[in-house]
């Protein structure tokens, strides 16, 4: 893989920000140690110039960044590469309706000789200077989320009640993703959003799908590459038009689907695990299949597919 | 506004062809459908692309300007036959998959061809199976059949080119007619006159592959499953006739000895039928009861009167018993979809009460340290001095599941005892109190039966369910009001109401201060009302609704946005907790 920056110059990205990213790089350099490891090494990098660009420019004045959007637009991948990007090391946090503030700042514990504090995630990566995805921040009830105010506002700091109080590490960002749709969300209130620059993110364009099929799938025949491209919008549409859930739309399964069909399964079976089953309504697969039988032959072979 | 329903089928067949034209906001004029009812996916993808290359209203307006042709069907299946090779050929670069689709079409066609009998080949148009079956043969690699020049023709005719437009295709659909029908629509004067009467009938009749949105809606109408639901009182005829003339004292006897007495005392019973039985309900009267539970407890004992009635309680006795085994043999043979049902409700419902509901504090070895207890870990060697959120839960949520329980549901019993039984199962799993009951109007009585009271663990009485007598909507609603208001032990509380219903009130005493019929506009109208005034008092009020489409706007007035129309048992849990979410989040 190469150097995520040399990425962002061929993505066209403003060399400004690029000479900001390397600034930061230099002004915060990740030494070695215990969380070396936590730099993330995404396997395939977001594309889209214009979210790049805004992404970089909120994290490198300062700010915190949520990343809103329906399924499969690349949040997580996003929030990973910034963070390679940054070359920091990465907390993911995924949230859940049972998280509470001692979850993400930390808890008392007993060690065995006395009561101490057992740091969580979201001290860790404070005071290390780290990058925290919140992953799905809307999972979580809004006043287990309250204790993250100061993190986030202009008081970047962290008061352990009964222990000290923390000054957020200059080069620590938290980045939150959510998606309004699932079940189980709901809307984040004022006070959390209004800490963070909300960054829409748009749904992969067809141009950009079909680089990353490339990127990821190079042996893969043009021409065939854009039916899965095109199978992929038409699942979306569907989705969009509530015909059928947006669980069958799934950019991860379609391209764990192109895997199983590059190891020699047929596309049919392929697309049958990694998509149609997603759904778990019977319908509802009846119409995703007909979609993918309009568009790709059942017994398409890898051979058909890879060159 | 009734919304348009369709059939899976349909719905399915809509799919193929909104996903082939890439709109979704197309109202197609055709729909193709194999014979046994199943979406055909290749036609339907010849339609959507109709759409996409081609206009087509304009293709749809060309096969109305022969409608009154007495070949317009023969006409018809030509002319798609063109379309189909014109659009075949124009999408396939696009579309490299559409060679499979194509031949796997054809042969269904020849499978579909073995499986017919002599009388049925008789029936087809013979020079429209000759086009087919040269065609499909050519697609599928068969020997071409052996055809007359004049076959010949058509069938060479009968290759649109890929790469015509718009302008050429029409021309040819037009040419083809001239030519080997010497027909020409434009100047045909029966164009002008629009088919109805016999001549349209028959058209819809004798309609083989494409069938235009009319027959659709003929299709769905059925398929919902009207004539099942259909108001046709049977058993009961006898005790529903309107009882203006019978003795009220008569009338009451007959309501305890069919339902038990009643849960509330006389005096009870009357503060509430003076609070409740007025405007819209004047003169009727109230009747509450739980089996096994009333206060004069009348089932099981010897009814007192003539014989003749004597028989007629003990029938109607055993005819509920015979239900009730009725409504647990479906539980029992519907079990795996029953299980799947309350699983999937139970743990949606779980993910979501949990953000209504906030945990309580339980002791733990980590968590927030209590001061007061800390002594313990070096005197006692306890360590669990802190606390954490825990698993209980402090329930504020409560159910009202209410049962329209009338002669119109008679054909649907089993799978509402089943639906009412999926609910409060899966509530109780989630430690939500809910308390079903159902309606139903007899002798100007409006009676509410509850089958399980909040408090009760156990479901099974649910299944004692069964349909019989009228459903005066308004009135129950009213009465549910009251008896959640009497029963709400805090102001914070959330109470939900949901209703299976069939949206379609109506009763034997009249409706209105001008002697109305409790019936059609007036009784949706008192229900509506109902319906407003729960919903001013906090209590979030939803409905099930599985009646027939005539009803739906029925529901909608009723209602509002607040119902999901359930088609299938399978889909029922996801419209439920659909239902729930909408509810308590839009009108919380």
């Amino acid at each position: 893989m190469t150097d995520i920056l040399e990425f962002l110059k061929n993505e066209k990205i403003s060399p400004d920000l690029i000479r900001g990213v390397e600034a930061f790089r230099k002004a915060y350099p990740v030494t070695g140690g215990e969380y070396q490891n936590r730099v993330p090494e995404p396997a395939y990098h977001y594309l889209g110039r214009e979210v790049w660009e805004k992404a970089l420019a909120a994290l490198l004045a300062g700010k915190n960044l949520l990343l809103c959007g329906p399924k499969a637009t690349g949040k997580n991948v996003l929030a990973d590469d910034l963070a390679a990007c940054f070359m920091r090391p990465a907390w993911n946090i995924s949230f859940h309706i049972n998280m509470d503030a001692s979850w993400l700042i930390g808890t008392d514990t007993y060690d065995g000789n006395k009561v101490t504090f057992r740091p969580g995630p979201v001290w860790l990566c404070a005071h290390e200077g780290g990058f925290g995805v919140l992953d799905e921040v809307n999972m979580a009830r809004n006043e287990a989320l309250a204790v993250l105010h100061s993190t986030l506002d202009h008081r970047r700091m962290i008061d352990v009640p009964g222990y000290d109080k923390i000054d957020v590490h200059p080069a620590a960002r938290f980045i939150g993703t959510m998606n309004y749709g699932y079940a189980g969300t709901r809307d984040l209130n004022e006070a959390l959003s209004s800490r963070f620059v909300i960054l829409s993110m748009p749904a992969i364009t067809d141009t950009d799908l079909d680089r990353l099929l490339a990127e990821r799938f190079p042996a893969m025949k043009d021409k065939i590459r854009g039916q899965f491209v095109k199978l992929f919008t038409e699942i979306d549409k569907k989705a969009q038009n509530a015909e059928v859930s947006d669980r069958a739309l799934d950019l991860r399964g379609l391209l764990d689907a192109l895997s199983l069909m590059e190891q020699g399964i047929a596309a049919g079976s392929a697309l049958e695990m990694c998509v149609v089953n997603k759904t778990f309504d019977a319908y509802e697969r009846t119409l995703i299949r007909d979609v993918i039988d309009a568009r790709i032959p059942q017994d398409l072979a890898g051979t058909d597919i890879f060159a | 506004m009734i919304k348009k329903h369709y059939s899976k089928a349909s719905r399915r067949a809509l799919n193929i062809i909104w996903n082939a034209a890439g709109r979704y906001d197309l109202d197609p004029p055709f729909m193709a459908f194999h014979a046994n009812g199943q979406a055909d996916d290749y036609f339907n993808t010849i339609i959507g692309l109709a759409d996409k290359w081609l206009d087509l209203k304009e293709v749809a307006a060309f096969f109305a300007s022969y409608a009154a042709h007495p070949k317009a069907e023969e006409f018809d299946e030509f002319l798609w036959l063109g379309l189909e090779n014109h659009l075949y050929e124009r999408e396939l670069p696009e579309r490299p998959a559409l060679t499979g689709l194509r031949k796997k079409r054809g042969e269904q066609f020849f499978l579909v061809q073995q499986t017919l009998s002599e009388q049925q080949m008789t029936m087809q148009s013979m020079p429209v199976y000759r086009q087919q079956q040269a065609r499909w043969a050519i697609v599928t690699g068969r020997h071409l059949p052996l055809l007359s020049p004049k076959e010949e023709k058509m069938a060479e005719a009968l290759a649109f080119s890929g790469s015509w437009n718009k302008e050429e295709v029409l021309q040819a659909m037009r040419d083809f007619l001239k030519e080997f029908y010497h027909y020409d629509p434009v100047s045909d004067p029966r164009t002008q006159r629009p088919v109805t009467g016999f001549r349209a009938w028959y058209r819809k009749l004798n309609s083989h592959e494409y069938k235009q949105n009319d027959i659709l809606l003929i299709r769905t109408g059925s398929g919902l499953g009207d004539p099942a639901n259909a108001v046709a009182l049977s058993w009961e005829d006898r005790i529903a006739a309107p009882q203006t003339d019978r003795k009220q004292e008569e009338d009451a006897r007959y309501i305890r000895d069919v339902f038990g007495g009643s849960v509330l005392s006389d005096e009870e019973l009357h503060q509430a039928e003076s609070l409740l039985c007025t405007d819209n309900d004047k003169g009727c009267r109230l009747w509450i009861t739980a089996p096994g539970k009333g206060r004069s407890e009348a089932r099981g004992k010897e009814p007192a009167g003539s014989r003749s009635y004597r028989v007629e309680i003990e029938d109607t006795r055993r005819r509920r018993k015979t239900q009730e085994e009725h409504n647990r043999r479906y539980l029992k043979d519907n079990r795996r979809t029953v299980q799947g049902s309350i699983q999937r409700l139970s743990s949606e419902l779980d993910t979501w009460l949990s953000s209504f509901l906030k945990g309580m504090p339980e002791a733990a070895r980590a968590g927030a340290l209590l001061p007061q207890k800390a002594y313990r870990i070096d005197v006692l060697h306890d360590p669990f001095v802190f606390v954490r959120d825990g698993e209980e839960k402090d329930i504020r949520l409560r159910v009202d599941l209410l049962l329209d329980a009338s002669q119109s549901r008679m054909n649907s019993q089993e799978r509402i005892a089943a639906e009412a039984y999926v609910i409060a199962k899966s509530l109780e799993q989630n430690h939500v109190p809910v308390r079903v009951t159902t309606f139903r109007s007899l002798r100007g009585f409006t009676v509410l039966e509850k089958l399980k009271e909040a408090s009760d663990r156990s479901c099974d009485d649910i299944l004692r369910y069964y349909a019989g007598g009228w459903n005066r909507d308004g009135l129950a609603l009213k009465c549910m009001r009251y008896l959640i208001k009497e029963d709400k032990r805090s102001a914070e509380d959330l109470h939900l109401l949901l209703i299976l219903t069939d949206a379609s009130p109506n009763d034997t005493v009249a409706g209105s201060a001008f002697g109305k019929n409790y019936e059609g506009a007036v009784a949706v109208d008192d229900a509506a009302a109902a319906v407003k005034a729960l919903r001013a008092d906090g209590i979030r009020t939803a409905a099930v609704f599985h009646g027939s489409t005539s009803h739906l706007e029925n529901v909608y007035r009723i209602f509002g946005k607040e119902y999901i129309r359930v088609m299938s048992f399978r889909q029922f849990a996801d419209g439920v907790i659909d239902l729930m979410q909408k509810v308590m989040q839009e009108t919380g």
